[in-house]
């Protein structure tokens, strides 16, 4: 039986960042259905700390995507008072199992199983990753997901404009960039939208070079266009994606369609898709099952370590292929190192989604990044700390206190 | 004279600051696209819209689409009806198009007006005002942006807007309805009105808009509205959602409080005049009417103002979200309405219209030109934007 740790103090408080600097850092510009990503992102940090002076971090971001500060309030009150090792079956230092009490909550709120982990590993002395198993990586790689229709923030460059950015990334240290694609989906006459589709993928290959992994995401953009899909997986065989996410919403049809263009012009591209789900809907077993789905993407925030752990461990299980690729992008930060605590443990992990936000209020504790690889860390729980004097002077009089 | 040629582009709008969250979206940001509809005529002219109403939740195929079965081939002067150099309403064979895409208006107004050299101003009745009063929106909750500086980095940004001429801006507030808790919503909303009064001074008109922030906070709203009287703002915007009831309970606390505020609202009213605003109208619960400029369009405003004559209800149509074209589309109709009060303006950097009339003392100087009043910088438009015009085939 583990020393009882009791939640006493729950506090959040909204964190902004730019993308570059206020005023003049980047815009990140809009998805195939979206408005602009934006100038600057914002996570709700939420610090929870025990009566044994343990704090452990999440970021709410998904609760307040959804809903209003007063209802992620009223969630994180019933944490208070509990002991942090109530919410998981632990055993041999391992999570073997979630407390029947505490299952809705934590699938609901996938963001509290992370300060959950994270102060479970505190308490601990492990890693975070600890708690699933045994490390099977030490360096997990990471890719750029910023690059969005850059070309409509600097219509005068077209093409070019998501190209010079790429080109940045890899200055910068990744090695690997998705390209948001989509265009025939809203903002482009549709086969205008292809071509400029095809344009910016043959203009990063060139500025990049071969070596550079770039994934491809439509946003389900190509939904009731097939030809046009066709027509870009054909036109964009020679630039060998890494894989093809989002292109049309998921079902059996069009996913064999696309499968048997991938297997004629792109045969090393994965498919990949879910998202918008936690992995659970029949959809996705039917792709699996057919063999259509390389890849499956619930978000890690709002998934959580242990639903994805046991996703995962169905899907390997089940004896299908498909490997796991964490969405992350509502989570500039936090989600981002529980992405890389995830993928240490998880042998079908592929890579990490990355904002490329940098948050000056945290210290991440042994996340080296190296050829666009973050290394594992050895730190307690998350690693992620707190810059106490930057909070009290700049985010306290922002902060909810939890009662 | 036949439209001959449509086509549409957008074109990327900046504000001069990152805008922050108001009581329900997250940050706005600092740039949006203006989708720009240029329309050519066997005459030789060119009218233009912006069809940001359409975009927002719709697709260029479509749009094209529409704007092909709608206008392509249309004769000009059959778009609208005139009598004695007034618009009456919309040209029969386009009358149910301009039911369901109020937006394309403008463009009939500014088409219209360049055939006959006229302004839309004048087709709209004529110019009662010289200069148009426009007010600084771009108060959003900017504290959630910059803060260090909480409070004081909107009061910061209103008096830069003082220094930029303005004589009237609009405060964000209803913190409490999503961002924060709502006790502490409504002191830093409080802190925010009082910051923001004492870095403008006396001599400056101060909006305020909740977007529906206070809804089921009454006991909040009444916090606020008292603590809050020594700014005297001059008008209160969408404190609530509409609701006999609730205007009621703000009309009562006015009175208890002492406040002289404006109670307006309707820019969420997508079939002007609906039903529970015609009640608060006959009720005298409100004082200004804001459907959308373009969204409702000139032709569902002439219905509007012709509906509230009499009531002592004032015209304040709402604007964000139009960008520059907007501005130009409101001055026109503040040029030509009586009870219009104060333009919204989105402070949006000049790009292909060019930039706005002159500004002096917090109003735009009106200046009557054929049609709106817009042109287009060609120029300017082949070497940044042509790259993403779509022709309507």
């Amino acid at each position: 039986m583990s020393e009882k740790h009791i939640i006493k103090d729950i506090r959040i408080a909204p964190v902004e960042t730019y993308f570059g600097a206020p005023g003049i850092g980047r815009i990140v510009g809009r998805n195939s259905k979206g408005q602009n990503y934006g100038h600057n992102q914002r996570e709700w940090l939420v610090q929870v700390t025990t009566d044994s002076g343990l704090t452990g971090v999440t970021n709410a971001r998904p609760a307040m995507n959804r809903t209003k500060l007063t209802a992620l309030y009223a969630t994180l009150q019933l944490l208070l008072d509990r002991d942090v090792f109530e919410f998981y079956r632990v055993s041999g230092g391992r999570v073997t199992g979630v407390n029947p009490r505490w299952e809705e909550l934590l699938r609901e709120n996938g963001f509290i199983d992370f300060v959950i982990f994270d102060l479970m590993g505190r308490a601990l002395g492990v890693p975070a990753y600890q708690l699933l198993g045994d490390r099977v990586r030490e360096w997990v790689e990471g890719y750029d997901s910023t690059l969005y229709f850059q070309d409509l923030v600097h219509p005068e460059a077209g093409a070019d404009a998501v190209a010079r950015e790429a080109k940045a990334a890899v200055a910068n240290g990744w090695r690997a960039m998705k390209l948001k694609l989509g265009r025939p989906g809203c903002w482009f006459e549709p086969n205008a939208g292809v071509a400029r589709d095809i344009e910016v993928v043959h203009a990063v290959r060139e500025a990049v070079g071969p070596e550079i992994k770039i994934l491809v995401d439509a946003n389900n953009g190509y939904d009731g266009k097939l030809p046009l899909l066709e027509t870009f997986v054909r036109e964009t065989g020679p630039d060998k994606t890494f894989w093809m996410e989002e292109m049309v919403t998921e079902n059996v049809a069009d996913y064999g369609k696309l499968k048997e263009w991938r297997d004629r012009w792109s045969p090393e591209t994965m498919i990949v898709d879910g998202e918008g789900h936690r992995g659970r809907n029949t959809i996705y077993w039917q792709l699996m099952e057919e063999g259509l789905l390389d890849g499956i993407q619930p978000d890690m925030l709002d998934m959580g370590f242990w639903p994805f752990h046991t996703l995962a461990r169905d899907i390997e299980d089940s004896g299908y292929a498909t490997m796991i690729c964490p969405h992350n992008y509502n989570a500039a930060a936090i989600g981002l190192r529980g992405d890389i605590q995830f993928g240490a443990v998880t042998e079908r992990f592929v890579i990490a989604e990355d904002s490329t936000l940098h948050f000056d209020l945290y210290k991440m504790q042994g996340y080296e990044f190296e050829n666009g690889c973050y290394r594992v860390p050895s730190a307690p729980g998350l690693g992620i700390e707190i810059d106490q004097e930057l909070y009290a002077q700049v985010y306290r009089q922002h902060e909810t206190v939890v009662k | 004279m036949k439209i001959t040629e449509i086509s549409v582009t957008p074109v990327p709008s900046y504000y001069p600051k990152e805008l922050g969250k108001n009581a329900f979206s997250d940050n706005i940001g600092k740039q949006r696209l203006e989708w720009i509809v240029r329309a050519q005529t066997d005459g030789g002219i060119e009218g233009v819209t912006s069809a940001n109403r359409a975009m927002g939740r719709g697709r260029v195929e479509d749009l094209l689409t529409l704007l092909k079965t709608t206008l392509l081939g249309r004769e000009v002067d059959s778009l609208l009806r005139v009598q004695n150099g007034v618009v009456t309403g919309p040209g029969t064979d386009v009358a149910r198009t301009f039911r369901s895409t109020r937006w394309m208006d403008a463009l009939a107004f500014d088409l219209y007006g360049k055939a006959h050299n006229v302004s839309a101003i004048s087709l709209l009745g004529g110019k009662v005002r010289d200069a148009v009063p426009a007010y600084d929106t771009t108060l959003y909750f900017q504290d959630f942006l910059v803060p260090e500086k909480g409070a004081k980095q909107v009061a910061e940004e209103a008096a830069d807007a003082k220094a930029a001429g303005y004589r009237a801006l609009k405060i964000k507030t209803g913190r409490g309805g999503r961002w924060m808790m709502p006790e502490a919503g409504m002191r830093r909303d409080v802190d925010v009105v009082l910051g923001v009064r004492e870095a403008v001074g006396e001599d400056f008109y101060i909006y305020v808009d909740a977007n529906f922030g206070y809804d089921d906070r009454l006991d909040l709203l009444e916090d606020f509205i008292r603590e809050t009287i020594p700014a005297n703002i001059f008008w209160l915007e969408e404190m609530i959602t509409h609701d006999v009831a609730g205007y009621r309970a703000m009309r009562e606390m006015q009175a208890k409080h002492g406040s002289k505020a404006l109670l307006v609202c309707g820019e969420t009213d997508r079939d002007p005049i609906s039903e529970t605003f015609q009640h608060l109208i006959e009720d005298g619960l409100i004082d200004g009417y804001q459907p959308d400029i373009v969204g409702a369009g000139y032709l569902r405003w002439i219905e509007i103002e012709g509906a509230l004559g009499g009531t002592g209800v004032r015209s304040i149509p709402h604007n964000f979200g139009n960008g520059t074209f907007g501005t130009f589309a409101t001055l026109v109709f503040g040029a030509a309405s009586k009870t219009f009060v104060s333009l919204e303006d989105e402070r949006n950097l000049p790009h292909i219209f060019g930039p706005c009339p002159p500004f002096k003392d917090g109003a735009y100087q009106v200046e009557e030109r054929p049609g709106l009043g817009i042109s287009v910088d060609e120029d300017l438009f082949q070497a940044k934007y042509a790259l993403h015009e779509w022709q309507v085939e």
